[in-house]
């Protein structure tokens, strides 16, 4: 079609890339609170897709996107906690209670759609774009990235709010002492398990958010299996940002682009490349990422290890 | 604890044989079905089980079905039990089941083997399948009479999409040769956000015509579609609520009318083809493509006699929709 470099069309790649980082976004910060509390939370899909599907479901139900966000964030919440008593309370192994929490999440959701709804297509008003005064109005990249909805603005404050709470908190602090080290926390009275209950809910919220996102906040509707496989790139995403939360802002961000690209070149047929290479892209990128960062310089010491206090 | 393990494994053997769900009319017409998965799931294996239903009231016929899972050890002793039971019909509702239909069919000769998206054609072993090249070649026409590009977003490039998507190729070609059209492919059919991102994309590049073809994550592309106000087709099922101005066309396939009619055929006797049954524009009762009467703007009077043209050309054989052999 047109030419690849036109300016407009890089605007638009770049929106793109912010709306498909997105989500992401919010569950890579979730699950930041989690591993650096020392909990590897590998059950992230399964409660973004939770997320996706309780938020749908008030939307329709009271026609409210804030609403459906609330109840996104509580759907999650819900499942985090079923993940934070198998793992903290009982001590079962992460790994294993996270896989069974991504295939609660699809089989609950799936069959509650099934269920409660007619798959006739018919979906939720969504969250409207809201144009920023001055920015919105820039030439060629005014448009295209700064009129988007709440909830994508919404990522900027919030990753500035988890790296507030976790870097400049007393509760941040001891929260990462648990990642790093329980047995100081305990020994000054505070008890290991409630940080780790704390983190591992933060987390299930922010994947809730996520996931209430696709449904809300881009397509209007609950399609099964709707997240994709996102709650494993945002794991992949932790790592690259070395559990960083303004780190995985950004790489949540490139591997957005990675995608929004992948959709654009599939498009130019004239550059005679099969699209397969392109839809390969951001999977190819995941493995480089996790090769690259493969030392576990940087990760929470405790990470994947109950905590026998 | 064997003991245990072996009536289990005998439980499953019994169920795999279909001894559980046993047929109703002894004497009767009777319809076996073979499918691949759970019938209780929307989809693929659910259009089989409520044509085996419709088969069922209508014909007043017996019927029995059996979820293999795929595991194709038991497709051809599912068979066999069927047939040696006097079933006259068996479905295997996948090309996967071609080769044990094949393998039985010799045995019994009486009992007529079809199976589904598939093109063969031996003996009593009938495949069948649906065109859907036709109604995208008549959607291609919509597009290029009235549009500059259209963008095509498919779910995976399996045969039915690419066989698709030809058609469209095909017939925006037949009127206006300088049409643009790009293809995404989501990698997906689950991905409602990629396909959306991936429709915004291509109206980005100019696209003013998205052709969906991802299942459920096709709606993606008709809310890109609504979004972009650009026009768009509802494929395999009736979206119109979702996007009632912008949905230019309809295309609905009724493939359970089509096992109705032929499971009919087969009960009165009249059942012989000469070849593999391929369901197409001509077969009305299957396959429906209608313009949607809300659509704005209105589908102009020369585009649509352009499309009834297409559609009798079509349904005389006269137009070819897509390259791959019947």
């Amino acid at each position: 079609m047109d030419d690849i470099l036109n300016l407009g069309l890089v605007a638009a790649t770049l929106g793109a890339s912010w709306r498909l980082a997105t989500p992401l976004i919010f569950a890579a910060l979730g699950e930041v609170f989690a591993e650096r509390a020392g909990v590897l939370n590998i059950g992230i899909e399964g409660m973004m897709l939770t997320g996706a599907f309780t938020g749908f479901a008030a939307a329709f139900a009271s026609g409210s996107v804030p609403l459906g966000l609330l109840a996104g964030i509580l759907g999650g919440m819900a499942i985090g906690l079923v993940f934070a008593v198998f793992t903290v309370t009982v001590k079962a192994n992460q790994i294993v209670v996270g896989a069974a929490i991504n295939l609660l999440g699809m089989g609950l959701t799936a069959f509650l759609f099934r269920t409660f709804y007619v798959s006739t297509g018919l979906g939720v008003e969504i969250a409207q774009p809201i144009a920023i005064p001055f920015l919105s109005d820039l030439p060629v990249i005014g448009a295209a990235l700064f009129r988007q909805n709440a909830i994508v603005y919404a990522t900027i404050p919030l990753t500035f709010l988890v790296w507030v709470v976790l870097f400049r908190t007393s509760f941040g602090l001891t929260l990462r002492a648990v990642g790093e080290h329980p047995k100081s926390v305990a020994v000054v009275g505070r008890s290991v398990a409630a940080y780790r209950y704390g983190a591992i809910l933060i987390g299930a919220a922010f994947a809730g958010l996520g996931g209430a996102f696709l449904t809300l906040g881009h397509s209007n509707q609950f399609v099964e299996n709707i997240t994709s496989g996102r709650g494993f790139i945002a794991l992949a995403v932790v790592v690259f940002a070395r559990w960083s939360p303004v780190g995985a802002f950004f790489v949540a961000l490139l591997f957005g682009l990675f995608y929004a690209v992948q959709l654009q070149l599939q498009a130019q047929p004239q550059l005679g490349v099969p699209y397969q290479l392109f839809q390969a892209l951001p999977y190819v990128m995941t493995i480089i990422v996790l090769v690259l960062v493969r030392s576990r310089r940087g990760a929470p010491k405790m990470l994947g290890v109950a905590y026998d206090g | 604890m064997f003991r245990f393990t072996a009536a289990l494994a005998g439980m499953a053997i019994a169920a795999a044989l279909g001894f559980v769900s046993a047929a109703n009319a002894e004497d009767g017409f009777r319809m076996g079905l073979l499918v691949p998965g759970s019938v209780s799931e929307e989809g693929w294996n659910r259009i089989a089980y409520d044509a085996l239903k419709r088969v069922e009231t209508e014909l007043d016929a017996g019927v029995s079905y059996v979820e293999l899972h795929d595991n194709p050890a038991t497709f051809e002793t599912a068979f066999r039990n069927y047939a040696s039971q006097g079933y006259d019909v068996v479905l295997g509702h996948g090309f996967q089941f071609e080769d044990a239909a094949l393998t039985v069919a010799p045995d019994y000769p009486d009992t007529t083997f079809l199976i589904s998206s598939s093109h063969i054609h031996d003996g009593n072993v009938v495949g069948l399948d649906t065109d859907s090249s036709q109604p995208f070649y008549l959607m291609g026409i919509l597009a290029a009479m009235t549009g500059d590009a259209a963008g095509l977003v498919g779910g995976m490039e399996i045969p039915p999409i690419h066989d698709a998507f030809e058609g469209f190729r095909l017939g925006a070609a037949s009127v206006s040769p300088d049409f643009r059209m790009s293809e995404i492919y989501i990698g997906s059919f689950t991905d409602i956000s990629a396909a959306k991102e991936a429709a915004l994309s291509l109206v980005a590049q100019g696209a003013d015509f998205l052709v969906p073809n991802a299942n459920a994550a096709g709606l993606g592309v008709i809310q890109a579609a609504k979004e972009s106000n650009v026009g768009t087709f509802s494929v395999y099922s009736d979206h119109r609520a979702v996007a009632r101005k912008n949905i230019l066309g309809v295309y609905v396939a009724d493939y359970g009318q089509g096992i109705v009619r032929i499971a009919s055929e087969v009960k009165k006797g009249s059942f012989a083809p000469a070849s593999n049954i391929v369901f197409g524009l001509r077969d009305t009762d299957v396959m429906h493509f209608e313009l949607n009467p809300e659509a704005e703007p209105a589908v102009a009077e020369n585009v649509r006699a352009a499309i009834d043209a297409a559609r009798t050309q079509i349904i005389a054989g006269d137009i070819r929709t897509r390259s791959r052999d019947n």
